[in-house]
C-alpha cells in the first residue's frame, strides 16, 4: 500500500508548492507607468508587495537626494547635531564598518565631548591610537604652556600630534577624507572639524611590472595606490618643478587622479587641455586608468591608442622630461602619458637602457613585427589567390601540394586558423594560474598538428598564423598590438577579395586615418607627417649624447635638453668640465 | 558617421567592382613549367607543355595528372601535347582534358623546334607571347635541334625534384660556363624588331650519344669510352676522357660525336667545340644546351657552338667567369686551363669607311691559372707573358672567327654593333636608308684582346715531377 502511494506520488501530477519568487523591479516613479500595465495580470497580493517596495525605494531616494545633491548643513557647534548628521550620512548602524568613537578631550580643566568617525580597515589603527586618540585623551593633561584660548586652535596646535591634519568647515570635506581612509574628528563647541589622513588600508607592494618586462633597466612597477605611484615618480625625478595636480573623477567613486607635468617644461596649453578634459568628465564610477583613457582620448574609433599606458615609473619620468603630461589614477597600476605618436608606441622602455646598436636592432625587429602582424595573412591571401606569379615556382608547388587535400577555400582556412589562434590567446589569459601558458602551447601545437592531419588547414598556413601571432606579441605596447590584431582581419578580407588592390586600398585608408588623427593636439604621424625638426628617436634611435632636442612636436618650453657637446671629455681643453654647458 | 559610411562605401565599391572574380586558388591551377612548339601534323602547331605535379614535389602521393598524347613525363612533371592553330588556343584545348586551368606565369622555357625557327614563323607566336599577360618577359627562349617535344620529354632531372629548378639553374649556367647564352623573351623580341641588332636564342638538343651497352663493365662513367674507340680516325674523342679510351669497348653503336674542333684545326676538341645534342656524355637527363641559334629577323639562319657563345658573351660584355682551355704554348699536346673573367665592358667602335662598316672591339680579360698540365713554370714573372700572349692569340683567333661567321655566313649582326653605328647618322631617315642589317655582311673587324693573369691559384711555382727515370717531360 505504502509502495503504491510512493509510485503514485512519482507518476501523478501534483500542483507545485508556491515558492516566493524574487523579481527585480524598477524603483523609479517613472517606471511605475509601465509596471501598471503588467500589474493587470498580477493578483492583488503581489501588487501590494510591489507598492511597498516602491515606497521604500522612494524613501531611500529622498534621503539620497538630500545627502548627495542637496545642500548639506554647516558643521554645527552642537556635537549632537553633527553626530546625528554623520550617523545619517553613513547609515549607521546599517553600515557596519563605520566606526564612531565618542570620547572626551581634556582642555585645561574642562572635559569636552568629541567623537571621531572612520572606516574600520581603511585606517591605520596604530596611528589612530597613538597619534590621535592618545594625545586627545591622555596627553592633554600635560601642562601645556600656551596662551591659545580657542579650543580649535589649541587642539590643532598642541594636542593632535598627527602630521596630516586638515581643519575643515564642511561635512563633505570630512566625508571625502573618511571615504578615502582618513578619520574625521568633531569636537563639541567647534563649527569646524578635523580631518586626519590616517590611511592604512591593505595594498599591493611595489612589484615588477608585468606587461612591460625589460631585461636591463629598473624593475619597479606602479601599484594601485596613487601616492605610492607619485612617490615612485618623484623618486626618479627629483625636481620641485614636477607638479602633481589632484582631481577627483567620478560622482560616486570620487577616484583621485593626478595630472603630472614639469612646470617649466610642459607646454601650458597641453596641461590646460588635460586639465580641461579631465575636469569635464561626468561619470558615476571610474575604476581604472583604462576608463579615463577612453574618456579623454581624441577618437574612440581609430584603432590605435592615443596615449601611452605604462606600468613603469621610469618611463613616465623619462617622458615627463620630454615635456609631456601624465595622468595617474588611484586604483590603477597604469599611468597614462600624453600626447604620443605612432612611432613612440613601438618604443620599449628598454631601448634607452641598451646600447644604441642593440636598441636599433630591436627597433628594426619590432617594425618588422608590426608589418608581419598586420599584413602577413592578408599578403598570403592576396598572393595565393591573385598573384601566383609572384611566388617562386618551388614554393608555389609545395604550397599547392600542401593545399591539395584541404577542402576549403583559403579564406575559410585562414579565418579558421586566425579565430582559433585568438581563442587560444583569450583562453590562455582567462584560465587561472599556471595552466594558462601551458594551454597556450598545448593548444597551439596540438590544434595545429591535428588540423593539418585532418586536412582542414594546410601546414603553410600554420606557419603564417604562428608568425603573425609572434609578430603581434613582439609589439611592446599591449593596446597597440590589439589595434594590429583587429586590423589584420580587415587586411585578410581585403587581400582575399581584391588582392594587392585591396591591400593597397587598406593601407591607403589606414594611412589617411592615422595621418589625420591627433593625440592631444599632436598629429599622430609626427615627426614625419607633418615633418618637424629632429628625427632622433622615432624609427631608429640616436646615441644618448646626440639627443639634444626634445621632440619638436611637443612644443616644450625648452627645446634642448643637453648642450651640443654633452660628453665633456671629448674636448680636451676644458678639462672635462661640462657643467657650464658649452 | 557620414565619413564611416563613405569609407565603407568606398571599400564595398572597390571590392565589388574590382573584386574577387578573378581569384584563383593555388591548387585550382596547373602550372606549366615549359612550353615546346613544333610544327604540327594535323594543324599549324604542336604544343607540348610540361606541367608540374605538385603531389610528387610536396611529398604527397605520387599519382600524376594523366597527360595527353605525351603521357607522364616523370614523377614530378607531366607532359601533354596539343595540336592547335595558335599557342593561346592550345591552352583552351588542353583544358578540355585537364582538370585544372593552365597557368603560364611560371613557365621557365619556351622551346622552338629547329624546323619552326628556320621557317621564320616563330614571329607569329612571339607576338602573342609578348602581348599576353601570362608569359613572363624573362622566359628563356630556346631553339632545339630536333623536336621540342622530344627535348621536354628528355628533361627528367634527378638532381632536382622540380623541373622548374632544373630549367632555372641550367639556363643561368652560362654565368659560369660561358658555353651558352642568355636569351629571354623581352630581349629577343626587342632585338627582333630592332634595326640595329639581331636576336639569338639558346641552342638545345637531345643528346644522341647512346650509353654503351657494356658500360657496367667499363664503370668509369664517362660515356664515350666505347664510342671513341672506333672513331679515333676522326680525331674527335671527347675531351680528356678520350685519351684513356683507346682500349676500346665491345660495342660500336654510338655514332661519332660531332664536334667543331676539327674545323678549327684542333687535334682534340675543347669544351666549347660542341653544339647541343652532340656532347659526348651519359647521364639521366638527355636534354642539354650548348651554343646559340643565330637569327636573321625572326628566321633562324644557323647555329654556333659553345665557343662562339663564349665569344658572343665576351663581345657583348655579358661574360661572367668560366674555365677556358688553352693549348700550352711551350709544351705541345698539353693544356693550360685559365679561370677567365671579363675585366671591363668591351670597347666597341664603329666607323663607316667607303660605305662599309669598320668595327673595332677591344676586350680585356682577367684570368687565374687553374691548371698547367705540363708543369711549365708560367708563374714566373718572366714566363708569364708567354702564356698571356698565347691566350690572347687564341682568344683573338676565336673571336675573329666568330665575328667572321656572323658576317660571312649568317649576315646577322647578333652582337648589336648597329646600336653603336646609329650614332654616326644625323637623322633617323639616314639610318634607315643605310640599311645596316643588310650592310653588316661587308663589315671588317679589328679585334684586340688583352689577357692579364692575376693569380696563379694555390701553387706559386711549378716544379718538374721527379721519378726514377729522371725529370719529367719538359
Amino acid at each position: 500500500m505504502n509502495l503504491l502511494n510512493t509510485l503514485k506520488g512519482l507518476l501523478i501530477y501534483k500542483e507545485p508548492e508556491p515558492v516566493e519568487k524574487f523579481i527585480l523591479r524598477e524603483n523609479d516613479n517613472e517606471a511605475s507607468l509601465s509596471n501598471q500595465t503588467d500589474n493587470k495580470q498580477t493578483d492583488n497580493k503581489q501588487q501590494d508587495q510591489k507598492e511597498n517596495e516602491s515606497d521604500r525605494g522612494t524613501k531611500k531616494l529622498k534621503r539620497q537626494d538630500r545627502g548627495g545633491g542637496g545642500e548639506p548643513p554647516p558643521i554645527s557647534r552642537m556635537l549632537q547635531n553633527n553626530l546625528d548628521y554623520i550617523k545619517e550620512r553613513f547609515s549607521v548602524p546599517t553600515n557596519s564598518d563605520v566606526m564612531i568613537r565618542e570620547f572626551n578631550v581634556i582642555v585645561g580643566k574642562k572635559a569636552i565631548p568629541a567623537f571621531m568617525v572612520y572606516y574600520d580597515g581603511m585606517v591605520d589603527r596604530i596611528v589612530v591610537d597613538t597619534d590621535i586618540l592618545m594625545p586627545l585623551m591622555l596627553l592633554s593633561n600635560l601642562d601645556i604652556k600656551s596662551g591659545d584660548a580657542r579650543i580649535d586652535v589649541y587642539i590643532r596646535n598642541h594636542l593632535l600630534t598627527h602630521n596630516q591634519i586638515k581643519e575643515v568647515e564642511e561635512f563633505d570635506q570630512v566625508l571625502g577624507e573618511v571615504n578615502f581612509g582618513g578619520c574625521g574628528i568633531f569636537v563639541d563647541g567647534m563649527n569646524t572639524a578635523f580631518a586626519a589622513d590616517v590611511k592604512g588600508f591593505e595594498h599591493r607592494t611595489v612589484e615588477r611590472p608585468n606587461t612591460e618586462m625589460v631585461i636591463q633597466g629598473p624593475q619597479e612597477g606602479f601599484t594601485e595606490t596613487i601616492r605610492v605611484n607619485t612617490a615612485l615618480i618623484r623618486k626618479k625625478l627629483k625636481d620641485e618643478n614636477l607638479i602633481v595636480e589632484d582631481h577627483l573623477v567620478g560622482e560616486r567613486s570620487k577616484t583621485p587622479c593626478s595630472i603630472l607635468y614639469i612646470k617649466n617644461l610642459a607646454n601650458d596649453s597641453l596641461v590646460a587641455e588635460v586639465r580641461r578634459r579631465l575636469g569635464s568628465i561626468k561619470v558615476d564610477y571610474v575604476q581604472d586608468s583604462g576608463e579615463i583613457e577612453q574618456l579623454i582620448e581624441d577618437s574612440t574609433y581609430i584603432t590605435s591608442p592615443q596615449m601611452v599606458s605604462t606600468e613603469r615609473p621610469d618611463r613616465v619620468a623619462a617622458m615627463l622630461t620630454e615635456g609631456r603630461a601624465a595622468v595617474i589614477v588611484h586604483g590603477s597600476p597604469f599611468a597614462l602619458v600624453m600626447p604620443t605618436t605612432a612611432f613612440e608606441l613601438i618604443h620599449s622602455p628598454e631601448d634607452s637602457y641598451l646600447r644604441v646598436p642593440y636598441a636599433n636592432l630591436l627597433r628594426c625587429i619590432r617594425t618588422i613585427a608590426i608589418l608581419v602582424a598586420l599584413l602577413l595573412p592578408g599578403l598570403y591571401m592576396a598572393i595565393t589567390n591573385f598573384h601566383q606569379e609572384m611566388i617562386p615556382t618551388g614554393l608555389l608547388l609545395s604550397l599547392e601540394a600542401a593545399r591539395e587535400k584541404v577542402p576549403f577555400p583559403s579564406i575559410v582556412e585562414i579565418l579558421i586558423m586566425e579565430v582559433s589562434f585568438e581563442l587560444i590567446r583569450e583562453a590562455g589569459i582567462r584560465i587561472p594560474g599556471t595552466i594558462g601558458p601551458t594551454l597556450g602551447i598545448i593548444g597551439a601545437l596540438i590544434l595545429g598538428q591535428a588540423a593539418v592531419a585532418a586536412s582542414i588547414v594546410s601546414p603553410i598556413l600554420i606557419i603564417i598564423v604562428a608568425v603573425t601571432g609572434l609578430g603581434s606579441f613582439a609589439i611592446p605596447s599591449y593596446s597597440y598590438a590589439y589595434s594590429f590584431r583587429i586590423l589584420r582581419f580587415g587586411y585578410i578580407v581585403l587581400g582575399s577579395v581584391a588582392g594587392f588592390l585591396g591591400l593597397s586600398l587598406g593601407i591607403f585608408l589606414q594611412g589617411m586615418l592615422l595621418v589625420s588623427s591627433k593625440s592631444f593636439g599632436v598629429p599622430f604621424f609626427a615627426p614625419f607627417a607633418p615633418r618637424t625638426a629632429g628625427l632622433g628617436d622615432t624609427l631608429l634611435q640616436d646615441p644618448v649624447w646626440k639627443r639634444e632636442r626634445r621632440p619638436d612636436y611637443l612644443n616644450p618650453k625648452d627645446n634642448f635638453r643637453q648642450p651640443k657637446i654633452s660628453r665633456g671629455w671629448t674636448r680636451q681643453n676644458n678639462g672635462g668640465d661640462n657643467r657650464n654647458g658649452k | 558617421m557620414r565619413r564611416i559610411v563613405a569609407v565603407m562605401l568606398l571599400l564595398v565599391l572597390c571590392c565589388g567592382l574590382a573584386g574577387c572574380y578573378d581569384a584563383k586558388e593555388v591548387d585550382d591551377l596547373a602550372y606549366v613549367l615549359a612550353v615546346g612548339l613544333d610544327k604540327g601534323q594535323t594543324n599549324e602547331l604542336k604544343v607540348t607543355m610540361q606541367l608540374a605535379v605538385p603531389n610528387a614535389l610536396g611529398g604527397g602521393g605520387g599519382g600524376g595528372v594523366s597527360g595527353g598524347s605525351g603521357g607522364g613525363g616523370g614523377k614530378s612533371s607531366s607532359i601533354i601535347t596539343v595540336e592547335a592553330p595558335t599557342l593561346t588556343s592550345s591552352l583552351n584545348m588542353a583544358n578540355n582534358f585537364l582538370s585544372r586551368r593552365l597557368e603560364l606565369s611560371h613557365a621557365e622555357v619556351a622551346v622552338f623546334s629547329e624546323d619552326l625557327a628556320k621557317s621564320g614563323t616563330i614571329e607569329e607566336y612571339l607576338r602573342g607571347m609578348i602581348r599576353s599577360r601570362e608569359f613572363r618577359p624573362t622566359i628563356n627562349l630556346v631553339v632545339c635541334k630536333g623536336s621540342a617535344e622530344e627535348y621536354l620529354k628528355s628533361i627528367k632531372p634527378t638532381l632536382d625534384l622540380d623541373p622548374a629548378k632544373y630549367y632555372e639553374l641550367t639556363f643561368s649556367a652560362y654565368r659560369y660556363t660561358g658555353l651558352s647564352i642568355r636569351s629571354q623573351l623581352e630581349e629577343f623580341y626587342a632585338d627582333m624588331e630592332s634595326s640595329g641588332v639581331q636576336p639569338v636564342a639558346v641552342l638545345a638538343g637531345v643528346n644522341k650519344s647512346k650509353p654503351p651497352k657494356g658500360a657496367q663493365s667499363g664503370g668509369s662513367g664517362k660515356g664515350d669510352q666505347s664510342g671513341g674507340s672506333g672513331d679515333s680516325a676522326q680525331g674527335d674523342q671527347s675531351g680528356g676522357s678520350g685519351k684513356e679510351s683507346q682500349a676500346g669497348g665491345p660495342q660500336q653503336e654510338a655514332k661519332p660525336e660531332e664536334s667543331t674542333g676539327q674545323s678549327k684545326g684542333r687535334p682534340q676538341p675543347f669544351e666549347g667545340d660542341y653544339e647541343a645534342g652532340s656532347i659526348p656524355r651519359t647521364g639521366d637527363v638527355k636534354g642539354e644546351i650548348e651554343g646559340l641559334a643565330v637569327f636573321d629577323g625572326a628566321r633562324m639562319v644557323g647555329e654556333m657552338d659553345g665557343e662562339a657563345a663564349t665569344d658572343y658573351l665576351l663581345v657583348n660584355g655579358d661574360f661572367h667567369t668560366a674555365y677556358k682551355t688553352f693549348a700550352d704554348p711551350e709544351v705541345t699536346g698539353t693544356y693550360v686551363v685559365l679561370d677567365v673573367s671579363q675585366k671591363s665592358k668591351p670597347v666597341r667602335r664603329v666607323k663607316i669607311v667607303d660605305d662599309k662598316p669598320q668595327i673595332t672591339v677591344q676586350i680585356a680579360v682577367d684570368a687565374d691559372i687553374q691548371t698547367i698540365q705540363s708543369g711549365y713554370n708560367y708563374e714566373d714573372t718572366k714566363q708569364l707573358p708567354i702564356l698571356e700572349q698565347a691566350a690572347e692569340t687564341q682568344l683573338k683567333d676565336e673571336i675573329v672567327r666568330f665575328l667572321g661567321r656572323t658576317t660571312g655566313e649568317f649576315h646577322s649582326d647578333i652582337c648589336g654593333f648597329g646600336d653603336h653605328a646609329r650614332g654616326l647618322f644625323l637623322t633617323w631617315k639616314d639610318w634607315d636608308d643605310y640599311h645596316w642589317l643588310q650592310r653588316y655582311k661587308d663589315a671588317t673587324f679589328d679585334v684586340g684582346v688583352k689577357v692579364r693573369i692575376r693569380r696563379p691559384g694555390m701553387i706559386l711555382r711549378s716544379e718538374p715531377m721527379e721519378s726514377s727515370g729522371g725529370a719529367s717531360r719538359r
